[in-house]
C-alpha cells in the first residue's frame, strides 16, 4: 500500500473519535443563518478536511437531530431539479448550539493546557 | 423520484437496506429515502456512470453508513442485553430462583424418604441451582450441600444399620433428621440472601 498508510489510519482513528463529539454541533452551526438542504450541508462539511467523513454517514446524524427536535425538515420543490429536503434550526437546536459554543472554548483551552504544559510543571 | 434509478444506485441502496435490517422499518426507510434524495440531487438529470460512481464514492461504503446509523440508535434498540435496563428483572428472577433453590433443597429430605426418585431429582436440581448461583458465597454453598446431602446418607445408613430392628423410634429419628437437616439448609440460604444480593 502507500507509505504512511498506518499513520494515516491512526490519525484517522483520533479524528473519528473527536469528530463524534463535535460533528452535530458543526451541523447545527451550519444552519444558524438559515435552512440548508442535505447536499449543501455535506459539501460544507467536506470542505473542512477534519470534518470529512463518508458523506452518507451524516444522514443518520441528521435523522437523529430531527428526532431530538434540534432541527426540522421541509421538502421544497426546486426549479432546476428534484425536490430538496431543507433542514432548519429549531429553538431547542439553537439553545444546544449556544451551549456548545459557550463550552467549546473552555474545553479547547483545557485540552491545550495538558498538551502544552511543560513536563513536571504545575499550574 | 419520477425518473428511473441508475442500476448502480439500486445496487447500492439494496446493499444498505440489507445490512440495515436491524433498524426499525421506519428508520431504515427514512435512511434510504434520504440517500435516494441525496443521489437525485447530487447526480442530476443525466446520470452517466462516472458521475454516479463518483457520487456513490463520496457517500461512502454501505457498511460505513449502516455503522453510523447503528451508532445513532439508542443502545437498547440495537443490543437488547444492555446492562442498565434489565437490572430490575434480573434481580427479581434471581430472588425467585433463590427461593426455588431453598425450597427444592428443603423438601428434598422428606421427598427422598417418601418417593425416592422425585426426591433425588429435587436434590440434584436444587444443588445445581445452588452451585451455579452467584448469590451465595462458597461457605454457604458447602454448608447447604452438606446439610442437604446428609438426608440420603442418614436414610441409607439408617436403613442399612438398623434394618434388623427398625422400630418406630428409629423411624421417627430418621424422619426428624430428614426434615430438619434440609430445612436448616433452606433457612440458611434464605437468610443469607439479603446480605449477598
Amino acid at each position: 500500500m502507500v507509505p504512511g498508510e498506518a499513520r494515516n489510519e491512526a490519525t484517522g482513528k483520533v479524528a473519528s473519535q473527536l469528530r463524534k463529539g463535535v460533528l452535530e454541533y458543526c451541523v447545527l452551526a451550519l444552519l444558524r443563518d438559515g435552512p440548508r438542504y442535505g447536499v449543501e450541508i455535506l459539501d460544507e462539511l467536506a470542505a473542512v478536511s477534519v470534518m470529512t467523513t463518508s458523506q452518507g454517514t451524516i444522514y443518520p446524524l441528521l435523522s437523529r437531530l430531527r428526532r431530538d427536535g434540534l432541527v426540522d425538515t421541509e421538502l421544497r420543490e426546486s426549479a432546476t431539479g428534484p425536490a430538496r429536503r431543507y433542514y432548519t434550526l429549531t429553538a431547542p437546536g439553537r439553545t444546544a448550539l449556544t451551549e456548545f459554543a459557550e463550552s467549546w472554548p473552555r474545553f479547547r483551552d483545557g485540552v491545550d493546557h495538558f498538551l502544552t504544559a511543560p513536563h513536571g510543571g504545575s499550574a | 423520484m419520477t425518473r428511473t434509478e441508475h442500476p448502480l444506485v439500486t445496487d447500492y441502496l439494496t446493499t444498505i437496506e440489507r445490512e440495515a435490517s436491524f433498524l426499525p422499518a421506519g428508520r431504515r426507510e427514512e435512511l434510504l429515502a434520504d440517500l435516494r434524495e441525496h443521489l437525485a440531487v447530487a447526480v442530476g438529470d443525466e446520470p452517466d456512470p462516472e458521475t454516479v460512481r463518483a457520487a456513490l464514492e463520496r457517500l461512502g461504503s454501505p457498511s460505513a453508513i449502516v455503522a453510523a446509523a447503528r451508532a445513532e440508535e439508542p443502545e437498547t434498540l440495537v443490543t437488547p442485553a444492555a446492562p442498565a435496563v434489565p437490572a430490575a428483572p434480573e434481580a427479581q428472577s434471581r430472588s425467585s430462583r433463590t427461593v426455588a433453590t431453598a425450597v427444592l433443597l428443603g423438601v428434598s429430605g422428606v421427598a427422598i424418604l417418601s418417593f425416592d426418585f422425585a426426591g433425588l431429582v429435587a436434590l440434584a436440581v436444587g444443588l445445581g441451582l445452588l452451585w451455579t448461583s452467584a448469590v451465595w458465597d462458597r461457605r454457604t454453598k458447602v454448608l447447604a450441600t452438606a446439610l442437604a446431602l446428609a438426608t440420603p446418607v442418614v436414610a441409607l445408613l439408617g436403613a442399612f444399620l438398623l434394618a434388623a430392628r427398625l422400630g418406630p423410634t428409629e423411624l421417627l429419628v430418621i424422619l426428624a433428621l430428614a426434615v430438619a437437616l434440609p430445612a436448616t439448609a433452606a433457612v440458611r440460604l434464605l437468610r443469607a440472601r439479603p446480605q449477598a444480593a
